[in-house]
């Protein structure tokens, strides 16, 4: 039975000169570093591009489809608390076949989203960013989802 | 600001070769890759690691910070090698993003990749071929668009 065993972020910067890399110079001929996010330190250091990674695993050949979601979590910058709004960035449902594993990778520039989300929403601040996933075929499971919290540190520390 | 949406299609090589990039390659290390455009594929040379690409355009100068919801979606043509070439259409994959525009970093773009020749092989295996891929996209919000369509056949070679 098909299963998805892991969902993850990842992002890559420069090995050579500690640059994150952006969405358009993935593929570039340069020394990558690859590293999973769970949080990001805001707005000091901020990864540039990001890669929603869904790994799912099956013994034997099967058909699968597979519901994916990305969600931007806002709260308000005066209260630093509760979430204010939501903003779904992604849906999509991918068919696919798998024998032992199988991949789908969504790519996102979060300096072009987070340049969007302070120009068009100055009083919110970016919280948390979600990605989930499902198996809808050949049977149903439960989301399995990754989040990467916003942390946002005084200035100075 | 107005804006036009452009699909694109594209198979991995690696770079200063002719190789297939794998899906598999390009998740592990990034591999340098070049994207090399289709218009067509063939069937004697199918290409592993493809990507879909969906563009967005300002058609106009107006600098205004917008979010674009767009949709896409990619189909196989799949056709039987019994029951006398029976065809038959299968959804790939099914997409709706949002897209920043009018900021000074990399915007208006969304790519969708995935491995073809997993799938070709796949279909091979029971007696069908993928005759063709039809991608297609439109806008969503703030106004719904036309669909694009490209529509990228496959030469069969039947030995």
């Amino acid at each position: 039975m098909a299963k998805i065993v892991r969902v993850e972020w990842l992002t890559y910067w420069r090995s050579d000169t500690k640059d994150w890399l952006s969405i358009g110079e993935l593929g570039k001929a340069f020394p990558l570093q690859q590293r999973q996010v769970k949080t990001v330190e805001f707005p000091e250091i901020l990864p540039r591009l990001l890669i929603g990674v869904i790994h799912v695993q099956s013994k034997r050949l099967e058909q699968v489809r597979v519901e994916v979601e990305i969600t931007y979590l806002l709260m308000h910058e005066r209260t630093m608390s509760g979430i204010a709004r939501t903003y779904q960035r992604y849906q999509a449902f991918h068919s696919l076949t798998v024998k032992s594993s199988g991949l789908i990778e969504i790519p996102i520039a979060l300096d072009a989203d987070e340049n969007y989300f302070s120009r068009a929403h100055p009083d919110l601040a970016l919280k948390s960013l979600v990605l989930r996933a499902r198996l809808l075929a050949p049977s149903r499971s439960p989301w399995r989802s990754a989040k990467i919290d916003y942390l946002y540190t005084p200035w100075g520390d | 600001m107005r804006v036009e949406l452009r699909l694109e299609f594209a198979k991995a090589l690696k770079t200063g070769t002719e190789r297939s990039l794998t899906l598999a390659e390009w998740h592990r290390k990034r591999d340098p890759v070049q994207w090399k455009p289709l218009q067509r594929i063939d069937g004697a040379e199918v290409p592993a690691l493809v990507r879909a690409g969906i563009n967005l355009q300002p058609i106009d100068s107006q600098s205004e910070v917008r979010w674009y919801r767009v949709e896409a979606q990619a189909v196989y043509e799949v056709i039987s090698q019994r029951d006398w070439g029976q065809r038959r259409m299968v959804e790939r994959w099914h997409v709706q993003s949002a897209l920043p525009l009018g900021v000074p970093v990399d915007s208006g773009v969304h790519w969708e990749w995935w491995d073809f020749g997993h799938d070709w092989d796949y279909w091979s295996d029971r007696d069908y071929f993928i005759s063709g891929i039809t991608i297609r996209g439109r806008l969503r919000t703030p106004t719904l668009g036309k669909w694009q369509v490209i529509h990228i056949p496959i030469q069969l070679s039947l030995g």
